[in-house]
This record gives C-alpha cells, structure tokens and sequence, in this order.
C-alpha cells in the first residue's frame, strides 16, 4: 500500500511531527539552560577550585564526553525508573509520572552531556576576559557578586557564543536520542508516523528536513547575537 | 552479585568486538569520504563544490538517528533496492548500514577538519611550487597534502571519538554491538551501574588507544625545526 506524498499530508502525521517538533525544541532548551549551568559552575571550579574539586569536574567532562551519549540516557533511565515509579506509586501520580518521567530524564541527559562540553567553553572564556578589569572593579569598591553580574558575566556569555552555538546544535541533535526510552518528540513522532503510514522514508525525511530548520533558525539567532551584543567587544583567540 | 557481574563482562566483551568493527570501518568510510568531499569543497568547479557543501551541511545537520533511519527502514523498503541483490546486500544488513551511515556522517564532520586544513596552506607556497615546474598533481602530493595533513590532523583525532560513540546508535537497527547489550542487562537485571561502568570503561578503552595512535601519527608528522 503505496501512499501518496497529499495522503500522508492529509493524515494529519504532518502536525504530530510539528508537536513533536516543538517538544524537541523544549527539551533542547531546557537541557542547554542546565548545561549552561553546569558549564559556568564547571568551569569556574575549573579556573579557580581547588585539586580535588578540579580532578572531580576533570573526571566528570572525560567520562560523560567518551562514553555514547546513548549510553548515559539508559544509564539515567534504567537507573531511576523503578525509584520514580515507587514514589508516583505512593503519591498517586501515575499519570503525571508516565509524561513527565521521559520528559526530565531527557533535559537531565541534555544538561548534562551538554554541560560537559559547555565546562570548556566557559573555561576558555573565562581565560578571555582580562583579569586587571576584575582587580579594577574590586577597587572601585564593587562586592564579588555585583562584579560577577556587571563585569564578569556579561563577558562571559560574549566570549562563550561561539562554542555555545556548537554545543545547542548538539544539543538539539541529541533529543533524538531521548526517543528510546519512550519521549514523544519529533523523533518518536516519526517512528510512529512510519509505522503506521508504512512511509518510512518520508516520515524520516520530514523529520531530518524539521531538525535542519530549526538547528539553521538557531544558527541564524546566534549570528545576530553576536551581532547584538558585539559592541565594544573583541573576538575571543580560538 | 559477584556471579552475575563476571557473567556479563564476557556478553560486554563479545559487543565490544562488534563495536570495533563497525567504529573502524566506518572510520576507514568516513575519512575517505571526508578527504573526497574537502577535496571537492575547495576545487574550482562550481558543481564538484556545491555539491559537497550540500553533503556536509545535510548530514551535520540532522541527528545521526534520523540518518540511520532513513538508510536502514527508508532505502531498504524501496521496491527497486529490494531487487538489486548488489543494493539489497548493502541495506538489509544492520551492521553494514550502521557502518555506512555513521561513516557518511562523519564523513561530513572529517571534511570539514580537512578542508580547514587545506585551505591553511599559504598561497605562497603552492605558487612557489608551480613556479619551481611541479604539475598541479606533484605539488598536491609534495606540498599541500603534507602541510594540510598536520594542519587538520588535531580536528581529525576528535572525529574519531565521535565515530565511536556513534557506533551506540547501532543498536536501535537490532545490532547487538556493545551498548545494546548493555540496555539488555540494564533493562534485565538490576547491574545499572555495574553494567555502565563495565560499557564505559571498554568506550573509553577503543577512544583512548585511538587517541594514542592519533598521538603517535601526530608526533611522527612534527617537522623538526631547526633552532
């Protein structure tokens, strides 16, 4: 049973991929906002911890960045469906537990994997921003956080875009990933649109077409970025 | 416990071969396909170009499962691959798709490490080899290769790790290979944490001895420079 491209438009798979689509999008930018953190945290530890807590980040980036990032979802889920699903069990939340339970394991995933990427991002820079301009904020009397916010920071986040624009297209890349262990998102919609229209190949290409456009939308989001707040600044040596 | 971890390091062990094999036969593909498409990236043919610009954007980006997926479920349903014994050997087979998908995937991302290298290569030396008689196919082999080889050599490495952890995503077109059986024993028996400790240690174990080899080449290319 061969369907036509106009059945598969009219089967109303097309909307599921969007839906699926935006879920991606979702978790993609959740996850970026935790790696983002874990990234800054990772890198200051890095920058200015001491051995043991320096070793510990060290030990973190290598593991999380050799081992397949497959590997560490099933690690997150395999290790916590049972704990997750006693404690829904004994609140009553099963119904809660069964949508959201895939949803956090995939932004835990994405923070983290991204966030061991996002650690060397930050450490490079961190190493850009100049540190006579700390020492001169501290003279004029700044505390350590309000220097954090006004000086630091926003450099921080200036000097990081390049290399963070990397690690959100992987990022958005690896929510695929996230569909084996049961999250509808535009990858699980696509499998589930191929089995059921039996057009396994334009279902995928669908899918890969949406994954394109929104990693070229977020390209082009990042080059106005740094257009944006490139004022003033200079570009961070590689 | 003790009895059931040193039953599954041999069940470990026998998907680590898979995940051997189909990392480094994909890395041969890729770094192929990776010096073909950089080499087509910056020749003069605005084709040749266009295409492989077109070949590395596509498969970076879009996630390497959805490349899986279309080789494997979406080439291998079409009637006319069916019939071409020569096309249906390729496709019907798990472990030669994931080979041909991850290696067309990185690939792309090898391309583009190599045309940073080969674009690095001062003009000055490549006209100062054409002024000294050398065809343009003597001064690429004597020349340009060599100085863009060390240029790209660093970026290259990284892709090799990739290549690896991609190989995982084997195991969702039914290849038993290192990280499907580790769901298998995650999802049977309650060695979580064993079981990824044991998976992590032998992913690590291929990355590093590929990153040690990559050292060994990198270090063999090293110009001596005299002080």
């Amino acid at each position: 049973m061969n369907m036509s491209l106009v059945d598969i438009l009219q089967s109303g798979w097309i909307g599921m991929l969007l839906r699926g689509a935006g879920m991606t999008v979702f978790i993609s930018l959740c996850g970026i906002v935790l790696g983002t953190a874990i990234g800054i945290a990772g890198a200051a530890v890095k920058v200015g911890g001491n051995r043991l807590a320096r070793g510990l980040v060290g030990l973190y980036t290598l593991i999380v960045r050799s081992v397949p990032e497959l590997l560490i979802i099933y690690l997150l889920f395999f290790g916590t469906v049972q704990p997750a699903a006693d404690l829904a069990d004994y609140l009553e939340w099963d119904e809660l537990m069964s949508s959201a339970f895939p949803m956090l394991i995939g932004i835990l995933a994405i923070g983290l994997i991204s966030g061991s990427y996002g650690v060397e991002v930050f450490r490079g820079a961190f190493k850009a921003i100049d540190p006579g301009q700390i020492e001169a904020a501290r003279a004029f009397g700044m505390s350590r956080a309000q220097c954090l916010r006004r000086v630091t920071l926003p450099q921080l986040l200036w000097y990081a875009l390049p290399g963070a624009n990397n690690v959100w297209q992987n990022a958005l890349k690896d929510t695929a990933l996230i569909s084996l262990v049961g999250l509808v998102e535009l990858m699980r919609a696509a499998v589930l649109g191929a089995a059921a229209t039996r057009e396994p190949m334009a279902l995928y290409l669908m899918a890969g077409a949406l994954y394109f456009i929104i990693g070229l939308f977020s390209q082009g989001l990042f080059v106005l970025a740094e257009r944006r707040f490139g004022h003033g600044m200079r570009r961070a040596a590689a | 416990m003790i009895a059931l971890i040193e039953q599954a390091i041999p069940v470990l062990i026998e998907g680590f071969w898979i995940t051997a094999l189909i990392g480094l036969s994909s890395i041969v593909l890729a770094s192929v396909l990776g010096l073909g498409s950089a080499l087509m990236r910056v020749s003069d043919n605005r084709l040749l170009s266009g295409c492989a610009f077109a070949y590395s954007t596509l498969f970076r980006g879009t996630p390497l499962l959805i490349q899986l997926f279309v080789l494997y479920y979406g080439v291998g349903a079409i009637g006319a691959v069916r019939e071409q014994p020569a096309l249906w050997w390729l496709f019907s087979d798990g472990v030669r798709c994931a080979i041909l998908a991850i290696g067309l995937n990185s690939g792309a991302y090898m391309g583009e490490a190599i045309r940073g290298g080969l674009q690095s290569v001062p003009r000055g030396q490549i006209d100062a080899a054409r002024a000294c008689g050398m065809g343009r196919a003597l001064a690429f082999r004597r020349i340009i290769f060599p100085l863009a080889v060390r240029q790209a050599f660093p970026a290259y490495s990284n892709e090799l790790v990739l290549a690896i952890k991609g190989t995982s995503l084997a195991s969702t077109i039914a290849v038993m290979e290192l990280t499907g059986y580790a769901r298998r024993l995650m999802s049977q028996s309650f060695l979580i944490v064993e079981t990824f400790i044991i998976a992590g240690i032998l992913y690590l174990a291929i990355n590093m001895f590929l990153l040690g080899c990559a050292h060994l080449v990198e270090r063999r290319l090293r110009i001596e420079r005299p002080h």
